[in-house]
C-alpha cells in the first residue's frame, strides 16, 4: 500500500492569544489504513509543533486522544484515515475537540471539570462485602466477565462528548460515570447495591435523566454500551429492589409502559 | 511551598501502589504525574500477573522460573521476595475490586505464560493492566484526603541538599506552565521505562525515560541497561503489542513454510519459551528468508487454533487490535507480527526496599532495576514487580519519613535554573534540526544496532550517533512559544531524557562481551559466567557514562545451561 495525501482541517484555540478558535489546515502523507492520530502527529512533527492533543498509547487503551472527527466523537488513534475521508465534507477531515467539556487548548479539553467530577459523584470504589475472605471472594465467572465490560471503559470521554441529555442538563451524571456505577452494582463483592441504586434513582440527574438517544452507544470505542448499563441500573433498581423514585423520568416511563400494555400504542400527547 | 513526607513521581501501577502503601503507613503523600494517572502506560499491560496461588504451585517454582528466565542475571534475594509475596498481593488486589476472571469453582482462573513451568498467571481478559490501574485509581479517589494528586505536572529535576540527599523536585504544571518546587523527605521515582528510545516500540509516546535520566543526572547508578526486551509478537508496521496471552491460550507461530519453527530452539516449551528465546528464533527465520508478509519481515501468529468463543472472551482486546490496526479477524486468519521493543530490564539501581544509593531517593517499577528480571523478564512478572516493589518503597519511605526532619533548602536557584532552561529552549532560533527529526533518527538507530542481535561495529555506530544527536538536541528548535499545554517544549525535555537513556544502554551493551538474556552479541555468541555473571552499572561522570560492576546475588539456584 502506498502513501496518499490527506487534508486535515483542525480546530485550533490558543487561550493566550485573546483570539477566537479558528480552523487550521495541513496536508499529510500516509497510507489510508493509518490512523487520524498518526496524521495529526505527522502534521505536528513536520509543520507545527504547537498543535495540542493528548495522546500516548496509539492503541485505544489509554483513552487520551478523544476528539470529534467530522462531527462524531472518536479516538483519533483507532480511526482510519480512509474511513475518516469518506465521512469528510469537501475532502478535508475535520478534527475538533470533544463537546460538553471546556476547551483548554486546541484539541485538549478539561476532563477533570466535567468527566472526572461526575465519576467521583458515583462513589467509584468497591465497598467490600464483609467479612473480606482470606483468599479471593468466590464469585461466578460470568459475573466477572459481565462487569469487565464496564471495566473496559478507558475513560476517554467520547460518550460524554456526545451526550444529548448532558447538553440539555449539564448536571446529568452522564453515561461514563453511570457505566462506572454499574461496575459496582453488578459486582457481587460490593456491599452497597441498594444504597447505590437508591442514590442514583432519587437524584433527578441520575439514571432516569437519560433520554435513550443511543449516542453514547455509538460513540464508545470499547463497546462498553453505557446506555445499556444505565438501562440495567434502572431495571435492577425497579424490578429487583422495588425502588420507587419521584422523578418525572420514572413516571414518564411508567406511563409509556401502561399505554403500550393497555392500548398497544403510545400516545405521545 | 508544598512539602510532603513522600512525593511519588509517576502514577502508573508502581506509583499508585506506593502512594496507597505510604498513606496507609500514616505518611503525608503526594503523587505527581505528567499525564492523568489512568493514561499511564501500565494501562497497556495485557496478559496478566504471576503468582503461585494454585494449591499445587509453590512460590519457589515461580522464583526458579524467574531466575532461569533472567539467564541467571537476576538477584535471587529480590526474586525470592517478589515471588513469595506475590500471592498475598494478588489477593489484596482482588479485595480492592479487580475483576479477575474465575474458574468453575469461582476461584481466580490462571492462564499459561511464557517461561513458566505451570499455569500461574491471573488475568482480567486481556486488559489486566487496565483493570489493575483503574482499580488502583478508584482507591486513590477513595483516599483523596490522604493522597494529594498532582495530575499533569511534569518533573524537571530532582532537588538535593548539601549532603547529597534527595529532598524534592522542581516541576512544571503542564496546564499553566508554572514552574514550582516541591519539598519532600522522600522521593519515589515510579515513572516507567524508556521505550520511546526505540522506533517502533510497543510503549506509549509518554514513555521517555524521564525517571531514569533524572536519577542518572542526580548521580544515581543505572544497572542492566543493556538488557532491552524485544517482545515476540508486535504488529509489523506500528509495533503495537499482541499479548503473550494469545500464545498462552494456545496460538502458534508459523514461518513462510507453515512450520512451527520453535521446534528447533525450544522443543519443550515451543511458543511459550521465554521472550528472548522466541524473539531470536523469529528473527532468525526472518533473516534467513522464511519470513512472511511484505519484504518477508514478519511471522504468522495463528490464533485460529484457539476456540473462537474462548478468543472472544479471553482475548477481546486483541480481536479489536487485529481489526482496527491490521485489518485482520484473528479468529479466522493468522496475523503478521515480528519482534519489537517492549521493556527495559535495566533502570535505576535499587535494593529490595526500593532505595537508590542516594539518600531519600527511591525507585520502583520499570524505572528501577532491583534486579528481578536480570537479562530477560518473564511475561506477567512486570505487573508483579511494580506492585510488590511499589508497595515496599512506599512503606519504607513512610517509615523513613517518621525518623527524619523535613529538609530545609533554598530551592530558588534550582527553580530559576529550570525556568531559564525552558525559556532558552523556547527562544532557540530555527536553525539546525527539529526535535522530532532527532527523535526519529534515535529510534531508528537503536532499533537497527541495539536490538535482538548486536555486534561491536553496530554498537559503535550507535554510540557515535547518540553522541552526535546529543549535540544536535542541545540546539534543536520547537514551534510553540506559549505556556498553556506547551507539549512542544516538554517534547524537547523528553528528548534529552531519552538520549541519556540511550547513551547508558549503548555503553552497557558495548561493555558486555558475551550473550546473555536479551543481549545477544553475534561476535560473542556464548554466555560466559566466569567473566560476565555480574551486573554492569553505569554512572554519569562529568559528561559521559562510566562503567563499574556489581555482583549478582545467588541464593539457591546455581547457573546452569538454559533450555526450553
Amino acid at each position: 500500500m502506498s502513501a496518499e495525501q490527506f487534508k486535515l482541517r483542525m480546530r485550533r484555540y490558543d487561550p493566550e492569544s485573546g483570539q477566537a478558535p479558528y480552523w487550521d489546515e495541513h496536508t499529510v502523507e500516509l497510507e489510508g489504513h493509518r490512523s487520524v492520530l498518526e496524521a495529526i502527529l505527522q502534521a505536528r512533527d513536520r509543520f507545527d509543533g504547537s498543535i495540542g492533543i493528548r495522546c500516548s498509547c496509539r492503541q485505544a487503551i489509554c483513552g487520551s486522544c478523544g476528539v470529534r472527527i467530522n462531527g462524531e466523537p472518536a479516538l483519533a488513534c483507532n480511526t482510519h484515515l480512509d474511513a475518516a475521508r469518506r465521512g469528510a465534507r469537501e475532502g478535508a477531515i475535520e478534527i475538533e475537540p470533544m463537546g460538553n467539556m471546556p476547551v483548554i487548548k486546541d484539541l485538549i479539553v478539561d476532563m477533570d471539570a466535567v468527566h472526572w467530577t461526575k465519576v467521583r459523584r458515583v462513589t467509584p470504589w468497591l465497598i467490600n462485602k464483609l467479612p473480606v475472605p482470606e483468599r479471593e471472594y468466590l464469585v461466578d465467572h460470568d459475573s466477572m466477565v459481565d462487569v469487565t465490560q464496564t471495566m473496559a471503559c478507558i475513560q476517554c470521554g467520547a460518550c460524554v462528548s456526545d451526550c444529548l441529555a448532558m447538553e440539555a442538563d449539564p448536571g446529568f451524571i452522564g453515561p461514563a460515570a453511570l457505566a462506572k456505577a454499574y461496575r459496582f452494582v453488578g459486582d457481587p463483592r460490593d456491599d452497597r447495591h441498594r444504597e447505590r441504586l437508591n442514590d442514583l434513582a432519587q437524584d433527578p440527574q441520575g439514571i432516569f435523566d437519560c433520554t435513550h438517544c443511543f449516542r453514547c452507544v455509538q460513540a464508545c470505542p470499547k463497546d462498553v454500551d453505557p446506555m445499556g448499563q444505565i438501562m440495567r441500573l434502572r431495571r435492577i433498581a425497579t424490578s429487583d429492589y422495588g425502588i420507587v423514585d419521584r422523578n418525572n423520568g420514572r413516571r414518564h416511563e411508567a406511563a409509556f409502559t401502561t399505554l403500550v400494555r393497555d392500548y398497544g400504542l403510545n400516545h405521545e400527547s | 511551598m508544598p512539602a510532603h513526607d513522600v512525593l511519588i513521581i509517576g502514577a502508573g501501577l508502581a506509583g499508585q501502589r506506593a502512594a496507597l502503601a505510604a498513606a496507609r503507613a500514616g505518611a503525608s503523600v503526594a503523587i505527581m504525574s505528567k499525564v492523568h494517572p489512568v493514561r499511564s502506560h501500565s494501562v497497556a499491560a495485557a496478559g496478566g500477573i504471576n503468582a503461585a496461588i494454585s494449591v499445587d504451585d509453590d512460590w519457589r517454582s515461580h522464583a526458579y522460573d524467574t531466575v532461569k528466565g533472567s539467564d541467571y542475571l537476576g538477584d535471587q534475594d529480590a526474586i525470592e521476595i517478589m515471588c513469595s509475596e506475590a500471592p498475598a498481593e494478588v489477593m489484596h488486589l482482588e479485595h480492592m475490586g479487580v475483576t479477575f476472571h474465575r474458574n468453575d469453582n469461582g476461584e481466580l482462573d490462571l492462564r499459561a505464560f511464557g517461561g513458566a513451568s505451570m499455569k500461574r498467571t491471573a488475568y482480567v481478559a486481556d486488559i489486566t493492566g487496565q483493570a489493575l490501574l483503574h482499580v488502583l485509581y478508584e482507591q486513590l479517589m477513595k483516599h483523596h484526603e490522604t493522597v494529594e494528586r498532582l495530575e499533569e505536572w511534569f518533573t524537571l529535576s530532582l532537588l538535593t541538599d548539601g549532603d547529597g540527599c534527595c529532598c524534592g523536585v522542581v516541576a512544571r504544571d503542564v496546564r499553566s506552565g508554572r514552574v514550582e518546587p516541591f519539598m519532600a523527605k522522600n522521593v519515589i521515582l515510579a515513572c516507567g521505562g524508556a521505550g520511546q528510545v526505540y522506533k517502533p516500540t510497543t510503549n506509549g509516546l509518554i514513555v521517555t525515560g524521564d525517571g531514569i535520566a533524572l536519577a542518572y543526572r542526580a548521580g544515581a547508578p543505572l544497572m542492566d541497561m543493556e538488557m532491552v526486551q524485544y517482545h515476540p509478537t508486535c504488529l509489523v508496521e506500528t509495533g503495537i503489542l499482541i499479548t503473550e496471552g494469545a500464545r498462552g491460550e494456545g496460538a502458534h507461530l508459523l514461518n513462510a513454510n507453515g512450520e512451527r519453527f520453535l521446534e528447533k530452539s525450544a522443543p519443550n516449551k515451543m511458543e511459550l519459551a521465554s521472550r528472548d528465546v522466541v524473539s531470536r528464533a523469529e528473527q532468525i527465520e526472518i533473516n534467513e528468508g522464511r519470513g512472511v508478509g511484505p519484504g518477508g519481515l514478519g511471522i504468522y501468529l495463528d490464533v485460529t487454533v484457539v476456540p473462537r468463543k474462548r478468543t472472544l472472551e479471553a482475548l477481546r482486546e486483541i480481536v479489536n487490535l487485529g481489526r482496527d490496526f491490521a485489518g485482520v479477524d484473528i479468529t479466522r486468519e493468522p496475523i503478521t507480527i515480528r519482534p519489537g521493543q517492549h521493556y527495559i530490564m535495566g533502570g535505576v539501581k535499587t535494593d529490595v526496599e526500593g532505595r537508590t544509593p542516594i539518600e531519600g531517593l527511591y525507585a520502583a517499577g520499570e524505572v528501577a532495576c532491583v534486579s528481578v528480571h536480570g537479562g530477560n523478564r518473564l511475561g506477567a512478572n512486570s505487573l508483579l514487580d511494580t506492585l510488590i516493589f511499589g508497595r515496599r518503597a512506599g512503606e519504607h519511605a513512610a517509615a523513613r519519613a517518621a525518623a527524619v526532619a523535613m529538609p530545609q533548602i533554598d530551592a530558588r536557584p534550582a527553580l530559576r535554573r529550570e525556568a531559564e532552561e525552558i525559556e532558552r529552549i523556547i527562544a532557540r532560533p530555527r536553525e539546525g534540526r527539529r526535535v522530532s527529526e532527532i527523535k526519529e533518527e534515535l529510534g531508528e538507530v537503536m532499533n537497527r544496532h541495539v536490538a535482538v542481535f548486536r555486534d561491536e561495529q553496530g554498537l559503535q555506530t550507535a554510540a557515535e550517533t547518540v553522541a552526535r544527536l546529543k549535540e544536535e538536541a542541545a540546539r534543536a528548535w520547537i514551534d510553540d512559544r506559549g505556556t498553556v499545554f506547551n507539549q512542544d517544549v516538554l517534547g524537547a525535555l523528553e528528548l534529552g531524557f531519552m538520549l541519556d537513556c540511550a547513551e547508558a544502554t549503548v555503553a552497557a551493551a558495548i561493555e558486555r562481551k558475551e550473550s546473555r538474556g536479551a543481549q545477544y552479541r553475534t561476535d560473542y555468541p556464548a554466555r560466559d559466567d566466569e567473566q560476565w555473571l555480574k551486573h554492569i552499572d553505569i554512572s554519569l561522570n562529568g559528561d559521559g557514562p562510566q562503567v563499574s560492576y556489581s555482583p549478582v546475588t545467588i541464593t539457591q539456584w546455581q547457573p546452569e545451561e538454559r533450555k526450553y
